[in-house]
């Protein structure tokens, strides 16, 4: 970096003391897109060296020929030219560069220069993320980074979504990358320790995007294996902001929009008349085959008990359980310092509502960043950040659960009668809407306060950084850090709801607490000798994690009125803790020779709390090397198109920890009781020997780029994970479902292209694009009990099989409608056709009918600026394919009549048989079906291959310079449309099992914001 | 590394010890039963599984499972949840897992204790809890028997029972399934124990004693076709036990009591432990779930006799109360009204195993079978139920199954009792024979698949 700084320096006194002819003085700025004056950006004649530097305000004076044509640059901005053409004023504004942003990389325990960096990362700018998502960083990374997967169960506000980096590495441990903010190793709590599985809801929703200055993926064991046993799902470091040297910027952004169901066509029911014919068909169905089946009535009689039978009212209960909800940002930050002393700070607030009538997420968060130099020899840094995060919704579906509640969104949608008015005549809301008698009207049930789930969050990250520098080689920092995190989970079941009723009231109090306390001291060491350059790293670091709830509940309310715990009468209390620890020594060394040949190493060895005495401390390690071709000297004919190219390779292991806290002891529960007496029962069988789940990393790749234009990274990967911690089925004969052991071993491998390219650079049109495309796979390489198949899930739907990717869907096959009898049918051996079909479910055998994750997976972003830099627009596409989802609200909604005296049907289901309608979609309706076709088959097995507009921004730098230094307005749409989707009837964005769950999908949005500089 | 580690600054711990954590909520398995009162909570904590709060256990749906597949069950609503599936017999091997995860959870902690209360040094002190031990395994083995496999005396050719849990398993364990009559055996041989050891004649509500044992055996004497022996257990419990037979004066207040006079074996259910939306008195509330009726057949013929008081244990409740279409009309069985001063009722009854009315009928049933004088029992339990009752000389097979249905019905044991018989079970359009596969629920797909062929399903 110091050497860097020499060099810049030298060019601009080069740059400031050449001259030419000169007849023309242009005068203008330079600034980035937000409008903040670029201090020290050069402003070059081309093709000469004439050329000045920019002033603190960022303005700049030079005398150039007319014909001229003048380029601005700073470092970390993509250059601009501009033809003068007589001009006196000539205004630059930069667009931040990915590649040069990652000029200086974050990496564990650290940062360096991207030239010395021998491993695979990939940096995004904290305004990128932020842009796709107010609400969490994890949502905003969504088709940025190649080999990185977002996902989440349901499109609630404030609900958790789930990354993957490069493939799934484990099948019962997490899969969840580490998260580290400012060299801080975030709580490692899971979602079980911080609520209650009532609703979904997110950790990281508790950090402010805008917050955020970079967010680096660490893809390799390069890169990774310093976090050791934690690295196995990758790492990602968050840093935030920092306060700047320089003038001070105040900054505000302010948005707000409008959001609603993503793909329109999801979820939608059989309007009024189909509802009715669709009764009477599967009553009469039912009848003929057996009274029984239809509690014998005909099918007339069935439909005769709709809401209105005469058809002449359809509800499209869609529009009343879903709404286009409300969204508001606002962002207030400040940046300044001076030599001694940076500071930022920022506020923000943010409210988002559920696109379910009811629900809402909402955010204040504060922080202030502060970096101080004490000494020459000393320096501080403390950052603190606080958030109070509040969710109000319903019960949702978010984990992976039998049976559809009758609260929900998707349970209150589906049972609701479409032949029934939301209104009465007097216009107050009819409370007699479902057909199942079991739900309300989702405007009483989502919008009256009668039953709902609310939380109240709030996290506190400190940290303290403390850098003695003892020599210009040796320095000694200390980062402590503490996370503490408290969840507040309120429930109310009101007396006259649907879930409240029989306990005449519920209103239930959970406070979730956890702290993280990690220590690390590092010590460092830097040198040059003779071309040569060295860093190396030691340290130790330990961790203490804790968890704790407490609940407590009270029924038998007297009204609706009061849910204060005090208002009800007892009805129970818990609580319970855990802890955690894990202590650990760590170094690394990174050697070059003339910033050609590069090497590291990295070694660190982790205790944990959480395995075994006999196997609890293990050791991870790396080594990497790349090699700069293009500072060869045989290389330098083609120095233009090989402007810098560099191989690397890496190799190394990392590990992962099992999830829960004790899972190696034999243990008797003692929270069971039996009427009024304790009671203890053994709830865990021992396995001293439980140890880490170990992967081994291989990287190999190359950075190209061409002609200062075009850059191209490639890298292959290939990572073995061996000793999984695995959650084995055992009978129940042994009075365990699964025990917890290390056994199989996992593939998964990929290749990732990064193509990023200034396509057009001219003074009224430039434009640059970033594509990135992921091939992965994730394979089962070999299981326990001599590699025989294991069967999980619910009702046994997935299949770990040797050879077979991981998440793969073991289900009947179905063959389809037989035209004659309007019966569906099953192959009975899907794997030996020959064995004919049948009617019946039970009789159907299972095989492998799809796949959760994709083949192929990435994103294109395209960036444009028109006018100088006034007009801006950028968009994002991502796509997938190769994968499937497991439709679960589909098997209620495609129940074949099955489900038709409590439930209606999905719109796409009218399409069945019946005798003027033989090559029907659908088998006939049957009510209460006997032959049960609608048990999970690969009938529900719907592909997710999509092409899907992710964002559009359009944005308008207003020149006013008058009173502020930058203004800037925008229009940014957030999943606005489905360019291709295989499945149109649905959404394909699902949790990374492809696990479909009876929630509220995806929403889109459409945000008009403004950003003031001042 | 201990010494480098120890001089770390703001380190908190002690650093190794830290790395030795312990749960707030559970204790190692060697340390969990040190004595005798540890043990006695160890046999709470079996009921506790056994009867777990959720859907599908001993507690909850199970219980009135042999109603509901029984001739006199008939559903007011359908919800779509577990009662009327089991009703209709469409239960799949997909949803049999609760059913037999949690007895045999139960048994594994039984197997446990068992194990660890022959190291206790009160040897005398731990007798009557490891006597209670034997006898809980063998009636969560009966309910598995009744369950996943036929009942001996029912002619059905499938002559499988269940795998047989008598010791702790390693965690790979895989069983295999014993012949039906070593299952019975073996069932018969763990009460016998209980009732060899003579402790716990005391009355314990909730717990399986002397009695409870010796009731118990007798049943499955009675299921196993062993008449004499059930007969013979049947009258000892009669003449012997603590236990009296309702009469019309307290019948209908027995079943919101505790401890009531007849009941020598019941599932203790608390506002803290219950399966709520899945208990029996969930489904047989109008307001419920409502999965659980009697069929108007069986309402007319308890009404047919208003002497009986036990035609007050069915509600008429035909007839919505005006506004409210949540009401699911029909008649109901009123055995579940909530234990007396429970938070939710509906949630909250105990759950009857063995009262003593039913070794009263069993001693009927196997005093016919063995060719002895049925009339006594019969009128025994007459008196105590019909007001102006005049004894009968003789009574025939009829008479003994009609008597049951009316005693025991919303109790989990009228299809049994058809079935063991050879008699089908016959309701609207639906004939159950005693041979059919559908009398025997299918083992939960888990286990078969789990198993790699060892464990047989039961034929379809």
């Amino acid at each position: 970096m110091v050497r860097k700084t020499v060099i810049t320096l030298c060019t601009v006194i080069a740059l400031t003391t050449g001259a030419a002819a000169q007849n023309l003085t242009v005068t203008g700025s330079v600034t980035d897109r937000d409008g903040y004056p670029l201090e020290g950006a050069t402003v070059q004649v081309k093709g000469t060296a004439t050329g000045v530097m920019a002033d603190p305000e960022g303005r700049y004076e030079l005398s150039v020929p007319e014909d001229a044509v003048l380029v601005a640059s700073y470092l970390g901005y993509v250059s601009q030219e501009m033809p003068v053409r007589g001009e006196h004023t000539i205004n630059f504004i930069l667009a931040e560069d990915a590649q040069y942003l990652d000029d200086v990389i974050v990496v564990a325990y650290g940062s360096m220069s991207r030239s010395d960096f021998t491993g695979s990362a990939t940096q995004v700018s904290g305004s990128d993320v932020a842009n796709s998502s107010r609400e969490s960083i994890d949502k905003g990374m969504t088709g940025k980074v190649p080999g990185v997967r977002v996902s989440s169960a349901t499109g609630d506000p404030g609900s958790a979504g789930s990354v993957q980096i490069r493939g799934v590495g484990s099948i019962s441990a997490g899969t969840s990358p580490l998260y580290v903010i400012d060299g801080v190793v975030m709580s490692s709590s899971t979602a079980s320790d911080l609520q209650l599985g009532y609703k979904s809801m997110g950790i990281l929703n508790t950090i402010n995007p805008e917050d955020i200055e970079s967010m680096t993926v660490l893809k390799d064991a390069a890169a990774a294996s310093l976090y050791g046993s934690r690295a196995a799902n990758g790492v990602i470091i968050i840093t935030t902001k920092k306060g700047k040297q320089g003038k001070t910027k105040v900054t505000y952004t302010g948005e707000a929009g409008v959001s609603s169901k993503a793909v329109r066509k999801a979820l939608r029911m059989l309007d009024g008349p189909q509802f009715l014919q669709y009764l009477k068909d599967a009553g009469d169905n039912a009848y003929a085959l057996n009274p029984a089946y239809s509690y014998g009535y005909t099918g007339d009689q069935i439909a005769s008990m709709a809401a209105d039978p005469s058809g002449k009212t359809s509800t499209d209960w869609t529009d009343q359980v879903f709404r286009p909800a409300f969204m508001t940002n606002h962002q207030l930050g400040l940046s300044a310092g001076n030599d001694k002393t940076q500071i930022y700070a920022g506020l923000g607030y943010d409210r988002t509502d559920g696109i379910v009538l009811g629900s809402y997420f909402e955010r204040f968060s504060g922080r202030v960043n502060v970096d101080h130099k004490v000494a020459p020899w000393l320096k501080v840094g403390i950052r603190q950040m606080i958030s109070f995060t509040g969710t109000k919704g319903h019960s949702d579906q978010s984990t992976q659960a039998q049976g559809m509640g009758y609260a929900t969104p998707v349970g209150v949608l589906t049972q609701s009668d479409p032949t029934a008015a939301p209104k009465n005549p007097d216009g107050s809301w009819n409370e007699y809407v479902s057909w199942s008698g079991q739900t309300g009207n989702p405007h009483l049930v989502f919008d009256s306060d009668t039953q709902y789930n609310r939380t109240h969050t709030m996290r506190s990250l400190s940290s303290l950084d403390l850098v003695v520098d003892f020599t210009e080689y040796l320095s000694l920092s200390n980062t402590f850090g503490y996370d503490y995190i408290d969840n507040k989970q309120y429930l109310w079941w009101a007396p006259s709801s649907i879930d409240g009723s029989a306990l005449s009231g519920l209103s239930a109090t959970y406070v979730f607490q956890t702290d993280d306390l990690t220590n690390s001291t590092i010590l460092r060491y830097n040198d040059s000798f003779g071309g040569s350059n060295i860093s190396a790293l030691a340290g130790f670091e330990v961790s203490d994690h804790r968890v704790s709830y407490t609940y407590a509940g009270a029924n038998n309310f007297p009204n609706d009125k009061l849910n204060a715990l005090s208002v009800g009468q007892m009805y129970g209390t818990g609580g319970a803790s855990d802890r955690a620890f894990m202590m650990s020594v760590l170094g690394s060394v990174n050697y070059d020779y003339e910033n050609r040949y590069y090497a590291s190493a990295s070694f660190r060895r982790d205790g944990s709390s959480r395995l075994g005495p006999d196997s609890r401390w293990a050791g991870f390690w790396s080594l990497s090397a790349a090699w700069r071709l293009s500072g060869e000297p045989f290389m330098e004919a083609v120095s233009d198109l090989f402007t810098d190219f560099k191989v690397k390779a890496s190799y190394g292991t990392n590990g992962n920890l099992p999830a829960e806290y004790y899972a190696y002891k034999g243990l008797y529960s003692a929270s069971g009781g039996y009427g009024t007496a304790s009671g203890i029962y053994w709830s865990n069988p021992e396995n001293n020997a439980l140890g880490w789940e170990k992967s081994r990393n291989f990287n190999v790749g190359f950075d190209w780029n061409m002609y200062n234009r075009v850059n191209v990274a490639l890298e292959y990967y290939s990572k073995y994970t061996s000793s999984l911690i695995f959650n084995m089925p055992a009978s129940a004969v042994t009075g365990f479902s699964s025990y917890t052991s290390n056994v199989g071993n996992l593939l998964n491998d990929g290749i990732e292209l990064e193509l990023s390219s200034t396509n057009i650079s001219r003074k009224n049109f430039t434009w640059s694009t970033d594509f990135n495309f992921t091939w992965q796979r994730s394979l089962v390489r070999s299981l326990p009990n001599g590699g025989s198949d294991i069967i999980y899930g619910d009702g046994g739907m997935y299949i770990h099989r040797e050879g077979e990717p991981i998440y793969s869907f073991y289900l009947p096959e179905w063959k389809g409608v037989d035209p004659d009898t309007g019966l569906g049918e099953f192959w009975i051996d899907p794997d030996d056709r020959s064995k004919g079909a049948t009617n019946y479910y039970t009789e159907a055998g299972s095989t492998i009918v799809g796949k959760a994750l994709p083949d192929f997976t990435g994103g294109v972003t395209s960036t444009m600026t028109f006018l100088g830099g006034l007009i801006d627009l950028s968009f994002l596409i991502s796509y997938q394919f190769g994968g499937s989802l497991f439709d679960y609200p589909g098997y209620f909604t495609h129940s074949d009549g099955f489900r038709a005296a409590s439930m209606n049907a999905a719109a796409d289901a009218a399409d069945y048989w019946t005798p003027q309608n033989r090559n029907a979609r659908y088998p006939k309706p049957i009510m209460n079906n006997p032959y049960r076709w609608d048990r999970f088959s690969s009938r529900l097995i719907k592909s997710t291959d999509n092409i899907r507009m992710r964002e559009i921004t359009l944005g308008c730098n207003v020149p006013v310079t008058r009173y502020v230094s930058g203004l800037r307005v925008y229009f940014r749409t957030v999943n606005p449309f489905m360019i291709w989707s295989a499945e149109p009837d649905i959404d394909p964005d699902v949790a990374i099992n492809g696990y479909r769950t009876a929630d509220v999908p995806v929403t889109k949005s459409f945000v008009f914001g403004v950003n003031i500089t001042l | 590394m201990k010494k480098f580690i120890y001089i770390l600054p703001l380190l908190l711990a002690s650093a190794c010890d830290a790395l030795d954590q312990e749960p707030s909520t559970a204790v190692t398995t060697d340390a969990a039963i040190t004595s005798v009162d540890d043990l006695a909570t160890a046999v709470n904590g079996a009921y506790y599984v056994a009867t777990y709060g959720t859907m599908l256990t001993v507690a909850s749906e199970m219980a009135i499972y042999a109603d509901l597949a029984g001739p006199d069950s008939y559903q007011p609503a359908s919800s779509g949840q577990n009662a009327s599936r089991l009703a209709q017999f469409s239960l799949t091997a997909n949803d049999t897992y609760n059913i037999y995860y949690y007895l045999y959870a139960a048994i594994a902690s039984v197997n446990n204790a068992i194990e660890k209360a022959a190291l206790l040094e009160d040897a005398e002190g731990a007798a009557p809890y490891v006597a209670e031990l034997y006898a809980m395994r063998g009636l969560f083995h009966f309910h598995l028997a009744t369950y996943f496999a036929p009942i001996p005396t029912s002619g059905n050719s499938n002559h499988m029972g269940i795998v047989l849990s008598d010791r702790v398993f390693d965690v790979d364990y895989i069983g295999e399934r014993a012949s039906l009559t070593d299952t019975y055996d073996f069932i018969i041989s763990d009460f016998t124990r209980a009732v060899d050891s003579g402790l716990n004649k005391d009355r314990n509500t909730g717990h399986m004693n002397y009695w409870a044992a010796l009731a118990l055996r007798a049943r499955a004497n009675l299921y196993a076709g062993n008449y004499q022996a059930a007969l013979k257990d049947a009258v000892q419990l009669i003449e012997e036990s603590p236990y009296r037979l309702y009469t019309t004066g307290n019948y209908m207040k027995s079943w919101s009591q505790e401890g009531a006079d007849e009941v020598i074996m019941e599932y203790l259910q608390t506002d803290t432990y219950n399966p709520q939306r899945y208990a029996p008195g969930y489904y047989t509330s109008p307001r419920g779930y409502s999965e659980y009726g009697v069929s108007p057949q069986f309402y007319e013929w308890l009404q047919s006799d208003p002497d009986d008081v036990r035609s007050q244990a069915v509600a008429d409740y035909s007839v919505a109360p005006s506004g409210d279409p949540d009401y699911n009309t029909g008649y109901y069985p009123l055995k579940y009204p909530g234990n007396a001063g429970a938070s939710v009722p509906a949630y909250t009854s105990n759950i009857r195993v063995f009262r003593l009315s039913e070794a009263v009928l069993i001693a009927a049933e196997a005093a016919y079978r063995t060719g002895a004088d049925a009339s006594v029992y019969i009128n025994m339990l007459r008196r105590n139920r019909i007001d102006g009752y005049q004894d009968v000389a003789s009574v025939t097979f009829e008479d003994i199954l009609n008597e049951r249905r009316k005693e025991l019905f919303a109790e989990g044991q009228i299809a049994f009792d058809y079935w063991r018989n050879g008699l089908p079970v016959v309701r609207d359009g639906l004939t159950i024979k005693p041979q059919d596969g559908r009398t025997v629920l299918q083992l939960p797909k888990e286990e078969i698949d789990m198993s790699k062929g060892k464990l047989v399903q039961n034929p379809l």
